[in-house]
């Protein structure tokens, strides 16, 4: 690991300051940077530690707004009975995620920015990773194994997958982000922060130097209250999906009048199924239109061979999940 | 005196380890000690061509940088599979050669670990690159030996042909397993210190006498010049057994920095710096007639082995012994890649094999329209099938009955698909486990105290097994002690020889060689008492007493309590070198243990095969939706001669499942095709199971006698439980979902795609 400087302001404006110097980078729970710093993928000089930023922590749900501190941790978001009552499936997302050792120290604000499982962003004795290092290609499309890579978003530059759960809940619920930058505050709808790899897949996210995620704000929706986190992982716990979706719906009677659609462990930035949502709206909520959600929900997807299966694996979770979502609302 | 054998006994150390305070290898600081750190090859077959090492010795802290151009006085060993100590055949650093991928190419020495860490990321390598394959291809592959069959490679018995021709139903299955790493908790370290030509090495070892003999021979130096110090071992499964490039380079760099210099190697670098499984393939033919007796066995197993050694870890002879057939033929074959060699990981030859075998029973029975129990009830044999000599002890179908009961076997649904619990399909499968009962030469010396103390020391390990508790549980029980008045030194090869920790050999062979010892003890204190003028086995023929766990007893009902009698002894004290020698051990064989090497005896000797059996049932549900595999259920019964200490043998039993649970559903070392590299070499990638996988499993242990293996009736049983598992599982999502998998690991892509 390379030496560096570490600073741990204690408010927002110094903190943005520090973080926007040249080689600075931004620290919070610190489980994804230090693993990447000891394995020599992130070479920052300075480290700008946000965990004092106390104002940062605290998060509450409204009757129509909820908002979290980027850095609440990942566990006492999870175990809050008023998000588990209000939206289910941002708990479970929260819950279903990497180990509690982890989610102990992570925040939320860190989460989002998580950065991918590419095995060959991940091992610097690879020379080829646009995203480690910008125009030396991509190990993966040149031959590679690519289980683990996205089939929505990617581009001939990179293919990587964006392994977050969370942030699928964020997404598909018109999430926004507050930051604070050197150039003041601004806004930034969820969908927005993540930009596709393109021809410069270094580039994750449309954040300045030195622009901090302050917080998390949702407009609270009916199709939050029935909502579900489904994944699909290799193992019981402490896996990342092999295909997530988070739903929720909201009924008319026996019709769908909102639903939800929010895919992980298939796409290159946080994705929402917007055509497969279409699919259902107006419609009943059957075996049958679940799984014709499935469908659209896949349909344009551009799969390598190691991850062809994430195809029907993912139009098989979309199902489980309406259907799982349905059945709750049903109290069975 | 409470019973010590064949009873639950908490470890010696349970205490100790739990706190922090047992001290492993890496433990052991020596003053001025300097720390090390390896740079490793970015590719997998080339030559280095330059390294720039300016830039790492200009980091603060960094002491030394050594390459294959500058690092004095490095001395190597010859690789096991080529008859040596070393784990490979081929070593880093002797010159620019590259073999594989993560091989060494650059030690720094510095002050701290991380300025040498951050000296080994600062070495910069030029290469010049030749191809390379990571996978073997069993298309190009050969016989070992070159086919004269000179070590067992081929074995014919009938005619395979006239058995598979005149079956009534037959089966050709091929099964493929892929690259697994052992994973020990505990890093590999090593840690050296030279002072003159004297040398001391701490290192996690399972075989310190081997170790020791091979530096000492590196260096020409007398075997008693050298030390090899392993205390306690944080979990070895086979990769702490040979000597490796990082322990040579460790010792070398010691020596010329002129200081102490400890090497715990990163978790990355465990992927390349040692050994690993294989990656095979398995192929079975097997014909049954109409009442499912075997007529036709063939096994054909290929194995991966790196270009310059021939790792053979031979699992056919394993499968040929489990059931009776007239024709059997069994074929090892090799298969070359680039990668550094293999060797032994936990069931060897067994994990991989049975996996292919137990599958293929399954897929054979349910054409015969047998269930799997009792296809394999009609197959059960007291004969070994090839070697024609009968089994020493076998309870195959007894551990398949045990199991049965309580797992609720009569309960599995007849037809595929047939059982579901909301969305999950459900399903049963059934394994046979076997483990050979290898048998080594040891020594173990043995002293009691007339205050009722005992001390037993011998170079065995204890890799976390509860070695420490079972040597001190025969003692006690053989001198009528508590196990806590026992202390039991082991871990360094100056003490008497005993066998590696490896091929579950400890507890049988180094424990009867314990229990030898107090019957020589024994034997001693009954000449003294019984030429003494008073007492209650005064005049008695000492050759005619016996001991009775504690009690000496005469002929004709005299008897006397062994510390009672060790009063009358005049030192108070008696010290004796007890020893194990099975009649099926050659004077080869003990030869070669006592030269640091391994001398195995068994599983098949000419008067009797030797083998522990069991039978592992396995709930397996699968989700319609996600398609994940989970295990909620995973039962076992096992038969293995004596338990020593039903509690360490317990863990060991479910540890080796949930072990085996991993390889069906978790555990694989991903490869980069095109640039010949192990992918996922860390533990966030690298999955096996988590204790939310891990639900019921259940043991059940049962008795056995058998006087035949060693004096203590023990079988070896550290690798027994992972065998078997993977097709249990394998078997159950068959029977759940009619799919049979013959890849390993299951995994959710399997489950749609298949
Ligand atoms: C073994 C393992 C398994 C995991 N499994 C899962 C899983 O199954 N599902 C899942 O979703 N995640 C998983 N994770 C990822 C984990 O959830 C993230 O590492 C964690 O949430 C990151 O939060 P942190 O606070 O530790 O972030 P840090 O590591 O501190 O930071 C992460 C990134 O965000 C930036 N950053 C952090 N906070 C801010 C802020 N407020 N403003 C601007 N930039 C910021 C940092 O500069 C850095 O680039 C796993 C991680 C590991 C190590
Ligand atoms: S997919 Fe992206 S992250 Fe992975 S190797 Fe290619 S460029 Fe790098």
């Amino acid at each position: 690991m390379k030496n560096f400087t570490y600073s741990r302001p204690d408010a927002v404006g110094a903190a943005t300051e520090a973080a926007a110097a040249d080689g600075a980078t931004i620290i919070a729970g610190g489980t994804t940077m230090v693993d990447l710093m000891k394995i020599g993928v992130l070479e920052p000089d300075a480290l700008v530690d946000i965990s004092g930023l106390s104002d940062l922590e605290g998060f509450e749900v409204g009757s129509d707004r909820m908002r979290f501190g980027a850095l609440a941790k990942m566990s006492t978001v999870a175990d809050d009975q008023a998000v588990i009552d209000a939206f289910p499936a941002l708990s479970e997302s929260l819950w279903k995620a990497a180990s509690p050792q982890l989610r102990n120290v992570a925040t939320l604000g860190g989460n989002i920015l998580q950065r991918t499982r590419c095995p060959y962003f991940r091992d610097t004795a690879f020379a080829q990773c646009n995203k480690r290092a910008p125009g030396s290609g991509c190990a993966a499309l040149d031959g590679g194994h690519t289980n683990l890579h996205a089939i929505f978003g990617g581009s001939s530059s990179c293919v990587a997958m964006y392994p977050g759960d969370f942030a699928q809940a964020l997404v598909a619920f018109d999430a926004e982000v507050s930051t604070r930058g050197p150039g003041g505050t601004r806004t930034i709808p969820f969908a927005e922060l993540h930009v596709a790899p393109g021809d410069d897949p270094s580039v994750e996210t449309v954040l300045e130097p030195g622009e901090i995620v302050t917080g998390i704000t949702l407009p609270v929706i009916p199709a939050m209250a029935n909502s579900t986190y489904l994944k699909a992982r290799d193992r019981e716990s402490y896996a990342f999906a092999s295909a997530s979706a988070a739903v929720g719906l909201e009924m008319d009677g026996d019709t769908v009048r909102d639903v939800r659609i929010g895919l992980g462990g298939v796409a290159a930035t946080p994705h929402r199924a917007r055509a497969a949502e279409e699919s259902l709206r107006g419609q009943a909520l059957t075996e049958e239109t679940a799984r014709e959600a499935g469908r659209i929900a896949f349909e344009d997807a551009e799969p390598l061979d190691g991850s062809a299966y994430k195809i029907a694996l993912g139009a098989d979770v979309v199902a489980g999940a309406l259907l799982q979502a349905k059945s709750r609302m049903g109290g069975e | 005196m409470a019973q010590t054998i064949n009873t639950e006994v908490t470890r010696t150390d349970a205490r100790r380890k739990v706190t922090g305070t047992a001290s492993y290898a890496a433990d052991m600081i020596p003053a001025g000690m300097l720390h090390g750190a390896m740079a490793c090859s970015a590719i997998a077959v080339g030559s280095v061509t330059s390294i720039d090492t300016s830039a790492a010795e200009a980091e603060p802290g960094v002491v030394a940088v050594y390459t294959h151009e500058t690092l004095p006085d490095y001395k190597t060993v010859k690789g096991f599979y080529a008859g040596g100590p070393g784990s490979s055949s081929f070593w880093p650093m002797e010159g620019t050669e590259i073999r594989y991928a993560g091989q060494p190419l650059a030690y720094v020495v510095a002050e701290s670990a991380a300025a040498a860490r951050r000296g080994a990321d600062l070495v910069s390598v030029e290469y010049s690159e030749s191809g390379a394959a990571i996978h073997m291809d069993p298309e190009e592959s050969f016989v070992v030996g070159a086919g004269e069959d000179s070590e067992g490679m081929i074995l014919t018995k009938g005619d395979l042909q006239a058995g598979l021709d005149g079956a009534s139903q037959t089966v050709d299955m091929t099964f493929t397993t892929p690259f697994q790493h052992h994973n020990p908790m505990e890093m590999f370290a090593a840690t050296a210190e030279w002072r003159g030509d004297r040398l001391t090495v701490w290192m996690p070892s399972q075989s310190v006498r081997t170790l020791r003999a091979g530096i000492a021979g590196a260096y020409g130096l007398p075997e008693t010049s050298v030390r090899v110090i392993s205390p306690f071992v944080g979990g070895a499964f086979g990769s702490k057994a040979g000597i490796t490039p990082y322990a040579m380079l460790t010792i070398a760099a010691s020596k010329a920095v002129g200081a102490p210099v400890r090497l715990i190697v990163t978790r990355p670098q465990m992927y390349t710096v040692a050994t690993f499984r294989p990656e095979t393939q398995q192929r079975f033919r097997l014909g049954a007639d109409a009442e499912g007796r075997l007529t036709a066995f063939e096994h054909v197993e290929t194995a991966q082995t790196p270009r310059f050694d021939d790792v053979v870890n031979p699992g056919t002879h394993i499968t040929r012994a489990m059931y009776a057939c007239p024709n059997i033929r069994t074929e090892q074959r090799l298969s070359r890649s680039d990668t550094n060699t293999g060797g032994f990981m936990r069931a060897p030859n067994e994990m991989q094999t049975f996996f292919g075998l137990e599958s293929a029973m399954d897929a054979l029975a349910l054409k015969v329209g047998m269930d799997p129990v009792e296809f394999r009830r009609a197959n059960d044999t007291m004969t070994h099938p090839t070697a024609d000599v009968p089994f020493s002890s076998r309870s195959l179908m007894e551990s398949y009955d045990a199991v049965a009961q309580g797992f609720g076997w009569s309960e599995r649904g007849r037809e595929i698909g047939s059982m579901t619990d909301g969305d999950w399909l459900v399903g049963y499968g059934c394994a046979t486990a076997t483990y050979p009962t290898n048998i080594l030469a040891s020594n173990a010396r043995v002293r009691m105290q007339a205050t009722g103390s005992a001390y037993v020391e011998l170079a065995a390990h204890d890799v976390g097994t509860g070695t420490y508790t079972i040597m001190a549980q025969v003692a006690a029980a053989r001198l009528g002690l508590p196990v806590e008045a026992v202390d039991v030194v082991m871990g360094e090869g100056d003490l008497p020889v005993a066998p590696i920790s490896g091929g579950s050999t400890t507890a049988a062979s180094a424990g009867s060689a314990v229990h030898d010892g107090c019957m020589k003890i024994a034997r001693q204190v009954a000449e003294v008492v019984s030429s003494m003028a008073e007492g209650p086995l005064a005049g008695v023929d000492p050759s005619r007493v016996t001991l009775d766990d504690g009690t000496l007893r005469g002929p004709d009902g005299q008897s006397q309590s062994l510390a009672e009698a060790l009063q009358m002894v005049p030192e108070g004290e008696v010290e004796v070198v007890g020893t194990f020698r099975h009649p099926a051990l050659t004077p080869e064989l003990i030869h070669a243990t006592f030269a640091g090497g391994y001398g195995t005896a068994g599983p098949v000797t000419p008067e009797m095969a030797m083998f522990a059996f069991g039978a592992e049932m396995a709930e397996v549900r699968i989700h319609r939706y996600t398609h994940e595999i989970r295990v909620p259920r995973l039962h076992g019964a096992f038969a293995a001669g004596t338990w020593l200490n039903r509690k360490t043998s317990h863990s060991q039993l479910m540890g080796g499942m949930v072990w085996g649970m991993g390889s069906a559903l978790h555990e694989v070392t991903e490869t980069d095709t095109p640039r010949a590299r192990f992918l996922n070499a860390n533990i966030a990638e690298y999955l096996i199971p988590v204790n939310a996988d891990v639900r019921e499993v259940r043991v059940e242990m049962l008795e056995e006698r058998d006087d035949y293996v060693n004096p203590l009736g023990v079988k070896g049983i550290g690798e027994l439980g992972i065998v078997g598992t993977a097709a249990a599982i394998g078997n159950a999502i068959h029977h759940a979902t009619g799919k049979r998998l013959t890849a390993l690991p299951f995994r959710i892509s399997d489950m749609v795609s298949a």
